[in-house]
């Protein structure tokens, strides 16, 4: 086994992710290659440095910021997305209030083609009423 | 109940990802808020803890992106977390102090991406499954296997 080969079995190895096999193969090449047992070793060494380090309890004046937020939501007069532009939501659909103001920008659009077909209309017929001869007084 | 499950979950992973504690608070803040406003969404088939991760994983990548937050900030994490483990004896010791800081400035190198897989790996424990779920990746690219 080639020191590079070895080298990608290397994190699978100390994982226990490799087949018996595979494992023993990468095991006699550690006992003949001493770069590679230092590579495990500190790889070894890594991985016990982040998974020592400790959990941290968080803060009380944490917890009760935590704990008033249902209560704080119940009661909001205005939207966290409003307010903080970092809560802006996730979904690739527009905030409801720019998508209730886009409704009433159509409806007003709408509103405004429907008026203008109605004034066109009824000036259409209009038109032919103006034209008809007038009955002479 | 969410609080008492979680909040010492995601303030870790808040803490871990920024190494700054008042950091790790306001992002821990955020992230419920965010949660409670999500919840009516919640599919009920996934995994909760996974979501979780996910729209944790996802607030702190962008805030990172969005501030980019200082690096002297993981200098407090050095001073506070990583000096606080006493070991056997004093050499040994100096010596996983030693690993633990250039760990952690390794980790300072890394995409947002990339260190938060780190973390919730080598320092949480999660599973690749879990990972790969909070990610939107397949395990394969994650396994070392």
């Amino acid at each position: 086994m080639s020191d590079a080969h070895a080298e990608e079995l290397l994190s699978a190895y100390l994982e226990g992710e490799l087949d018996e096999s595979r494992a023993a193969e990468v095991g006699r090449h550690l006992a003949s290659c001493p770069n590679c047992r230092l590579l495990v070793e500190s790889m070894k060494d890594a991985r016990e440095a982040l998974g020592a380090l400790p959990e941290v309890e968080p803060s009380p004046a944490l917890l009760q910021r935590l704990y008033a937020i249902p209560e704080k939501k119940r009661f909001r007069l205005v939207p966290d997305f409003l307010l903080r532009p970092s809560l802006q939501p996730l979904s690739p659909q527009p905030p409801p209030f720019l998508s209730s103001s886009l409704s009433w920008l159509s409806a007003r659009a709408a509103g405004r083609s429907r008026r203008a077909s109605t004034v066109s209309s009824t000036s259409a017929t209009a038109k032919p009423r103006s034209s008809t001869p007038r009955p002479a007084p | 109940m969410l609080v008492n499950a979680y909040s010492k979950k995601v303030f870790n992973l808040a803490y871990h990802f920024s190494g700054s504690a008042q950091e790790a608070e306001d992002m821990t803040q955020e992230i419920f808020l965010k949660l409670y406003g999500s919840l009516q969404k919640y599919d009920f088939t996934r995994n909760f803890t996974a979501w979780l991760l996910t729209l944790s994983k996802n607030h702190l990548i962008d805030e990172y992106r969005r501030t980019k937050w200082e690096r002297t900030q993981r200098d407090e994490f050095n001073d506070r977390v990583i000096a606080q483990n006493a070991f056997s004896g004093p050499e040994r010791s100096a010596v996983r102090e030693e690993n633990k800081k250039l760990v952690w400035q390794s980790l300072d190198r890394l995409s947002p991406e990339i260190r938060m897989t780190v973390i919730l790996r080598d320092i949480q424990g999660r599973t690749y499954d879990e990972i790969a779920e909070s990610l939107g990746l397949p395990v394969g690219p994650l396994s070392p296997g």
